[in-house]
């Protein structure tokens, strides 16, 4: 009796276990990685910012040529390390990338030639941006701080701190003159890059984030508004020596114009607003429709290659899986598109 | 016109109550046999075991809630059931996964009222003491006709029953561990022929600042955690009274205040702090008559959620509450049970993300049958829901199921189930993006299985298989729109499916048994939807739903001493809705020790309890480290003066 119980309890159980349990392999399979030339010419620079507080922020190499992407390239180049939380921007300066990881608040400096990891800058609440001012000598905009961080990128370290009330987003010099844009603040203040200190400010509206020179040397910046006190969003032409506004564009208040940047020649401007936007810098009214739409996708950065001027564009999808990052012609037509990280903000071509 | 329709709704509602008020009279000019009837109100059973016909239901024994007394619910469920817990960090957020439905598909309920935070849709585990109540079980798959909102994939009912007539106990808890974890427990039981009072006080605090290994930075792995220390402390209140031979009126109130510190897992500092406080008031009065049974509850549920980030200048403060209030009847003819019932809630929340003050009501009726052959054999139950919401049209919900005795040891269960969960308060009022279009969204499943359950002298064994198939719709996800505002959208479809497995084998008596117990859960849940053009995540598992989680373990109880070991296993996990990219299986195991003796009418017991064993380093959330091996070791004094 005791026996038979026994036998039809193991047998159920083990039914149970192995037969209900049908089998899918648990194990994903690694996506195999496509080679990608470090040391290429041409190459383009994607920063996947990765899931705020995931710490899953990583670099994509990609060749136009081959049409060959490598996501993950701060791991494979530093011993699988993760580069950090929310990877902000990435420039080159002299002989170095600087990876500004805003939630970690760090600046990890790379060797261009590797991308192995050489120093990491400390010390930043949320930076955003760095901007060099000369061979050994930056500004680091920062979200919280309220302060613009000087940074000498010799010795690695925080030397200073301008105070710069706001969240401070994007900044651009000329004539020694430091623009900073400023997402909170009305102003975009102008910074003496000998002296540190602030000389000037432009009013130019709230969320101010982007900023860039065109071919005659004018700011254009671009000013994202506020719903919540009512301010629109507006593109403005500045005159750098005078800090005249000399042309104000206004948007209507359900557009949310952002990114804005430049091709080479600096004769074309490029934002994102509802899909790529085109505007001519001799132009006196903004286009009525995007160059490109962006139906159902989240379009999320924005960047154009000079080499071609092809127009690099993420939709970040989800936020939550790896973006889909669009290559289009000067006309608007599709070229190529290739898989990057998480959250692709931004492009750095070589 | 919408309008119009609502008034006439509830027009339409107030004369349904009126209705049970009648037939509730009519039912009184019937005759009784006090004695019996006495029984019966100090064991009253809840909804789900009435008209849960075909449902698994998981209940955890009083040795294994024993074991867990100085523990959260988290860490209960963590450990003893196939659920897969989402901690956010040792001592930190955690959220419950069931049968591939995310943390608001899940309901809680607390003696029979829904407690799910109105502003989130879902409950903070790590906030809520195993010890605070008498039983704690889980009931799989969708039973919104009996709980409404929220028990789509499950649901776990939290039960405070008081016992008559079982003299003064006390007892007070001491327990001392890692992290330098302190926590401090009492509860007094007055337990008399006609009332009952049981208080429970707690108070814990930790520093939290466990080491864990970093396996992303080779240069210096080892870390530590910081700022992330908490207070948590509350009481709970419950005194029941026995009026005349029929009437049981219960109040309780449950407080808790937790304050913590969140830090910052990913490097940089962090400045982040947390407060909640929660209150929860419950008023139940049960009235039987022979075959008739009466419920009316009333509830208050209060929630203030204060978030601190000094580094980012946030300062939000959140204050919501519910006040509900229900009445419950239940006829019992011979082979038929018959249960009518209206339930009205009020929403109230209050934030500065949302432009003012928000409310809403909601109205529901519920209808259930249950008819079983005069053998007991064969046993179907039926149950309906509708809700009224001046916010969203909620779909009609419904329940079916069977259970079927096939032999003395086996018996075969189906269900059937159209459930629903409604958008949260944020989903509907945030500032900017919130939805007030926003539908409830919708899941429709069935499941079957078969149970094998045998007592052969000292042996007792036990085996349940289930499998479940359940198709959720209108599944609410944010997403940021042309804008860039993030707004949530019903857009998302899943479908989820698997096979689960519970089992154990039991020998032994009161002296000595040695219990061998598991769970298994095979779990797929796959979106079906896709997004956009570029979207890779249709057909794919829906991020942090592991497919294979196994539990099982060893319980020895030999007299006063009893020895618990639980080993659980977590597979993969994706962190990405295109699955690129995943978090590797884990396998954590814990001990748990508890020795007692007794003088006369004081009784001591030290428990201790080894957790993370083999000093296991893992994430539960991508870059969450959980802390290794740590221990807890702790002294109850209880006193019990028997009834004479």
């Amino acid at each position: 009796m005791k026996k038979r119980i026994y036998k039809q309890f193991v047998f159920i159980l083990s039914t149970l276990v192995f037969v209900l349990q049908a089998c899918v392999k648990d194990k994903p399979v690694t996506p195999e990685k496509a080679l990608v030339d470090l040391s290429g010419v041409g190459k383009v620079w994607v920063v996947d910012e990765g899931g705020y507080g995931y710490s899953n922020a990583e670099i994509t190499l990609y060749d136009p040529g081959t049409n060959a992407a490598n996501t993950g390239i701060y791991a494979q180049q530093n011993n699988n390390a993760a580069l950090g939380d929310v990877c902000q921007s990435m420039l080159r300066w002299n002989d170095n990338y600087y990876l500004v990881v805003n939630h970690s608040g760090k600046i990890v400096v790379v060797n261009a030639s590797d991308f192995a990891k050489n120093a990491t800058i400390t010390g930043f609440n949320s930076p955003r941006y760095l901007l060099p001012i000369s061979y050994n000598k930056a500004y680091v905009s920062d979200l919280y701080a309220n302060s613009i961080q000087v940074v000498d990128l010799s010795a690695n370290s925080i030397v200073g701190s301008i105070p710069c009330p706001g969240a401070t987003e994007q900044m651009a010099m000329i004539y020694n003159k430091v623009f900073v844009t400023n997402t909170k603040s009305n102003y975009t203040y102008v910074i003496n890059a000998t002296t540190n200190a602030i000389t000037d400010s432009i009013l130019v509206g709230k969320g101010a984030a982007s900023l860039v020179f065109d071919k005659n040397d004018k700011l254009w910046i671009l000013s994202g508004g506020d719903q919540t006190v009512s301010i629109n969003p507006k593109l403005l032409r500045i005159d750098p020596l005078t800090l005249q506004i000399e042309l104000s564009l206004p948007f209507s208040s359900v557009e949310k114009p952002w990114r804005l940047c430049t091709n080479k020649n600096r004769d074309v401007l490029y934002y994102l607003n509802n899909g790529v936007c085109q505007l001519p810098v001799q132009n006196t009214s903004l286009p009525s429709a995007p160059l490109i739409t962006q139906g159902s996708s989240v379009f999320y950065g924005l960047g154009i290659n000079p080499a071609d001027g092809n127009i690099y564009v993420s939709d970040a999808i989800d936020y939550v899986q790896k973006s889909k990052i669009m290559i289009y012609k000067t006309n608007g037509s599709l070229v190529t598109s290739f898989t990057a990280g998480i959250i692709s903000n931004g492009f750095v071509f070589e | 016109m919408q309008r119009r329709y609502y008034i006439s709704t509830f027009r339409k509602a107030f004369g349904l109550m009126l209705v049970c008020v009648c037939v509730h009279h009519n039912l009184q000019a019937q005759s009784d046999t006090a004695s019996h009837q006495l029984k019966e109100v100090t064991v009253s059973s809840g909804r789900e075991q009435l008209f849960g016909a075909g449902k698994k239901v998981q209940r955890f024994d009083s040795a294994t809630q024993a074991l867990y007394q100085s523990s959260s619910l988290a860490d209960l469920l963590a450990s003893q059931s196939s659920m897969h817990i989402k901690s956010y960090g040792g001592g930190n957020i955690a959220t419950m996964s069931f049968r591939g439905g995310n943390a608001n598909q899940t309901a809680v309920t607390w003696n029979g009222i829904n407690i799910q935070n109105n502003m989130l849709g879902q409950n903070d585990l790590s906030l809520i003491n195993s010890i605070l109540f008498d039983n704690i079980s889980l009931e799989f798959g969708g039973s919104s006709a009996l709980w409404g909102s929220g028990a789509m994939s499950g649901t776990v009912h939290l039960d405070n029953k008081p016992v008559f007539d079982k003299g003064i106990s006390t007892k007070l808890t001491s327990s001392f561990g890692s992290f330098d974890t302190r926590k401090l427990n009492t509860a007094i039981h007055l337990s008399y022929k006609r009332f009952v009072s049981s208080t429970k006080v707690y108070y814990i605090s930790s520093e939290n600042n466990y080491n864990y290994k970093d396996t992303s930075d080779k240069e210096s792995p080892n870390k530590r955690i910081s700022h992330a220390d908490y207070t948590c402390k509350g009481l709970m209140q419950e005194l029941s009274f026995l009026a005349g031979q029929r009437h049981k009126l219960s109040i309780r109130a449950w407080y808790n205040d937790t304050y913590r510190n969140l830090p910052s897992y990913t490097a940089g500092i962090s400045k982040q702090s947390q407060t909640d406080r929660n209150l929860k008031l419950n008023a139940e009065w049960l009235y039987i008559k022979q075959r008739y049974t009466s419920v009316i509850r009333a509830a208050y549920l209060s929630d203030v959620l204060n978030y601190n980030d000094s580094l980012a200048f946030i300062y939000s403060k959140s204050n919501s509450s519910s006040v509900i209030a229900e009445s419950e009847n239940t006829w019992r003819l011979h082979r038929h049970v018959f249960q009518a019932g209206a339930n009205y809630t009020l929403y109230r929340a209050n934030t500065e993300s949302y432009a003012g003050d928000k409310r809403y009501q909601k109205l529901a009726f519920f209808l259930s049958y249950k008819w079983s052959t005069s053998d007991q054999k064969l046993q179907t139950s039926l149950s309906i829901r509708q809700e009224f919401s001046q916010q969203y049209k909620v779909p009609l919900t419904g329940n079916i199921g069977t259970t079927y005795v096939l032999c003395k040891s086996i018996s075969l269960k189906v269900n059937a189930a159209k459930s629903f969960r409604q958008p949260t308060l944020n989903d509907l009022y945030w500032s900017p993006g919130g939805n007030p279009d926003l539908k409830p969204e919708e899941a429709l499943g069935y499941e079957g299985g078969i149970v094998f359950h045998k007592t052969y002298k000292h042996l007792e064994l036990y085996a349940e298989g289930t499998f479940f198939d359940r198709y959720t719709s209108n599944w609410i996800i944010w997403l940021p729109q042309a804008n860039n505002v993030w707004s949530p959208r019903n857009i998302t479809k899943v479908h989820s499916r698997g096979t689960e497995t519970n089992f154990y084998a039991k020998y032994g008596d009161s002296d000595f048994s040695v219990k061998w117990f598991g769970s298994t859960a095979y779990v797929l849940s796959t979106n079906e939807q896709s997004l956009s053009e570029n979207d890779n995540s249709k057909g794919r598992q829906l991020i942090y739903t592991p497919r294979y989680s196994i539990q099982g373990g060893l319980l020895i109880t030999l007299k006063d001493m009893a020895l618990m070991y639980t080993q659980n296993y977590t597979g993969y996990r994706f962190t990405a809705t295109d699955n690129s990219s995943w978090l590797n299986p884990y396998s954590v195991g814990n001990l748990r020790l508890s020795y007692g003796f007794s003088f006369s009418t004081i009784r001591l017991q030290t428990f201790f309890a080894l957790n993370n064993v083999f000093n296991t380093n893992y994430q539960v959330v991508e870059n969450r480290p959980m802390p290794l091996r740590n221990f807890e070791i702790g002294l109850s004094i209880m006193y019990h003066k028997l009834k004479k």
